[in-house]
């Protein structure tokens, strides 16, 4: 799994980790405030991005 | 201060290990830029009979150099209504400190050459993104933690904004203590 290939990568421990489009990353981003989820999702993303790809195997060993 | 790296994903670190008395010596070139903050890590951590938190350092794999310190400790929001008082459980981060020659790094080429700073991502918010992964382990695992707060220096503001945190909302009430009288008080909920 490449990082371009990534949209968005949420961390979700609590119900699991999943991917989601950019779009509903999008909204996740807008509804969530100062929260443990939005934080971690958005360095997530970002490792993605940058090739760090053994921090978020297909988005389930976050 | 000369950089090894250009970007943070160049770097293999390790996971939050506790400090040990043993580590003492690989503490000594640690320095975030801090001078009371680095005798506090280098020394005083191993000498105080009266710890505030629980100790932690990240490394780096490449060198062994000691990437960053942590200190987390148990605490409560005090969150109070009127006659109404309430403590939100908390984890403490007491201390969270990055050595000079892995601040400002950019986590890789892309995030550095975009004008969008809400585009930016820095090798010290990969760092936080584990320690918060940290508490929240905690919080599944061990003891129930609604909240991660700190109190922030002036200088650090805006890294704790971007990494999710927020300002007290008006029913929490700051700690009176001077040594964080000027600090600003923050939280996350886990």
């Amino acid at each position: 799994m490449k990082g371009d290939d990534i949209m968005a990568v949420i961390a979700k421990p609590r119900t699991g980790a999943f991917v989601l489009d950019d779009k509903k990353a999008k909204n996740f981003f807008k509804q969530t405030e100062h929260t443990a989820d939005k934080a971690i999702a958005r360095v997530m993303v970002h490792r993605a991005k940058a090739g760090m790809v053994d921090s978020c195997k297909d988005g389930k060993n976050l | 201060m000369e950089k090894i790296y250009k970007y943070g994903n160049e770097i293999n670190y390790s996971e939050l290990k506790i400090v040990k008395s043993e580590d003492r010596n690989k503490l000594q070139t640690f320095s975030c830029g801090n001078k009371s903050l680095d005798d506090y890590i280098r020394n005083e951590i191993f000498d105080n009979k009266e710890p505030q938190g629980l100790h932690f350092i990240i490394e780096d794999k490449n060198n062994g150099n000691v990437i960053c310190f942590v200190s987390l400790a148990t605490s409560g929001i005090i969150y109070r209504v009127g006659n109404y008082s309430h403590v939100l459980p908390s984890i403490k981060i007491d201390v969270f400190a990055m050595d000079e020659k892995y601040q400002k790094i950019h986590l890789y080429e892309e995030s550095e050459k975009s004008n969008n700073a809400e585009e930016h991502c820095y090798f010290s918010d990969s760092i936080m993104a584990d320690v918060i992964m940290h508490c929240r382990i905690v919080d599944e695992n061990y003891a129930m933690v609604d909240y991660i707060m700190l109190y922030a220096d002036k200088k650090a503001e805006r890294f704790y904004l971007r990494n999710g945190f927020g300002y007290f909302g008006e029913y929490m009430e700051k700690e009176i203590n001077m040594e964080i009288n000027k600090n600003i008080p923050m939280y996350l909920a886990l």
